[in-house]
């Protein structure tokens, strides 16, 4: 496995039900941008939404 | 700091700047000075306040989100945050903010994402949340909400619910299954009453539910869970739920997080769990299964504290030979309706 490919194997094996028993987890660390589109780069915009399920999205873009 | 002296882009701003006065002003502490810099008309300017194009009016610039996480401040909501009629996110993880949710907060037609976790409110379930149209992320969680959970909750558009960490109860509403979220997080609540056999009814939508320590109790229900294809994550962990795992488990071929430890299970674990595809952890640590130990496949699994013979780990004989280690008749057990249940 490469870098890439193994940190995308690490960030499969979070759950946003597991990180949620945590308190101060939150699904995105990016302030003022929506959960569904935390990987958007630029300014934040709260109106811009790049995925439907958070289970989804939340996978493959917190930190 | 007269609002009528102040220069504003557009009402709208002139608006908000009113709300967030008002917030200002039920700020007891703000140990991160984060709102220091909310003077004067430019709203657009203060920390954790995003504005953007109105989606109804591009060429006007609005209060779009409050993001204020992390943020550590105490104090509480006043109705004037009504006045914010663009947002479509209003974060707040890990402050201080007590009392309850304004009514007023029903004028957020556009509110997509309301994040009160881990503060300080109180009081029954904000049944004013029940009103937000746009509303698909609803996190409550760490908080202290007491009560019932309203079944309406259910009957919403959702994509995501996080409850734990509160003091709800009087169970799980019977319409669990008509709704579409993807993510329940219930954990750590003291509901008690079964699991709804709704919940088959979640199939195409369900990707991961926690409903650990909530006090639940009754068997699983076994032709039902059967149908959630697409579930990533099922713990129901550290509750009194009895009876036999059932081998319909095995037909959640998404499944990845099994976890039914601290229960009172019975019987021998069927073979059809130990073949799930995706799985990576499985635990059943703390129950009183007899056998079916699987042989360790591609996961982790713990499975401590059983009667399985053989197996290192075990419960006492006494434990295992006890009144609570005795199968049960899931057909002759009766779940108690989460309507009786609100006097015991």
């Amino acid at each position: 496995l490469g870098s890439e490919a193994s940190r995308r194997v690490l960030a499969q094996q979070r759950y946003i039900s597991y990180d949620a028993l945590r308190a101060n987890n939150v699904p995105c660390s990016k302030r003022g941008q929506s959960y569904y589109n935390c990987n958007h780069r630029g300014r934040a915009n709260p109106y811009q939404r790049g995925c439907s399920y958070i289970t989804h999205c939340a996978r493959y873009t917190r930190r | 700091n007269d609002v009528n002296k102040l220069q504003f882009e557009n009402a709208r701003l002139r608006k908000a700047y009113i709300a967030l006065q008002s917030w200002k002003s039920a700020i007891f502490s703000d140990p991160f000075n984060f709102t220091a810099d909310w003077t004067g008309p430019d709203v657009c300017s203060y920390a954790g306040v995003f504005c953007a194009p109105s989606p109804s009016d591009p060429t006007m610039r609005v209060v779009a989100g409050i993001d204020l996480n992390h943020a550590d401040i105490a104090g509480y909501l006043p109705p004037e945050l009504g006045l914010l009629t663009d947002l479509a996110l209003f974060h707040i993880n890990s402050n201080r903010f007590c009392g309850s949710v304004p009514l007023t907060f029903l004028r957020m037609k556009l509110l997509h994402e309301l994040d009160l976790s881990n503060n300080r409110f109180v009081g029954k379930f904000p049944g004013v949340v029940l009103g937000l149209p746009s509303l698909k992320y609803l996190d409550l969680r760490f908080n202290e909400f007491e009560g019932p959970v309203p079944s309406k909750l259910f009957d919403k558009d959702l994509d995501a619910i996080f409850l734990n960490d509160n003091r709800f109860r009087f169970g799980i509403p019977e319409n669990l299954g008509n709704s579409p979220v993807s993510v329940l997080v219930f954990a750590n609540n003291n509901l008690g009453g079964c699991i709804p056999g709704s919940i088959g009814k979640m199939g195409k939508t369900l990707n991961e539910i926690i409903l650990m320590n909530d006090n639940l109790t009754g068997c699983l229900p076994a032709s039902e869970i059967g149908h959630l294809k697409k579930l990533t994550v099922f713990d129901v962990s550290f509750n009194n739920l009895q009876g036999s795992l059932p081998s319909t488990i095995g037909r959640m071929k998404s499944l990845e997080q099994l976890d039914v430890a601290h229960n009172r299970f019975t019987g021998v674990i069927p073979s059809t769990v130990c073949k799930l595809p995706s799985l990576k952890n499985f635990t059943y640590s703390f129950n009183y299964f007899i056998g079916g130990d699987c042989a360790a496949g591609a996961y982790t699994s713990d499975g401590g504290n059983n009667c399985i013979a053989g197996k290192v780990g075990q419960r006492s004989s006494r434990e295992c030979s006890s009144e609570a280690a005795r199968p049960i008749d899931c057909k002759k057990t009766k779940c108690e309706s989460s309507s009786n249940k609100s006097g015991s």
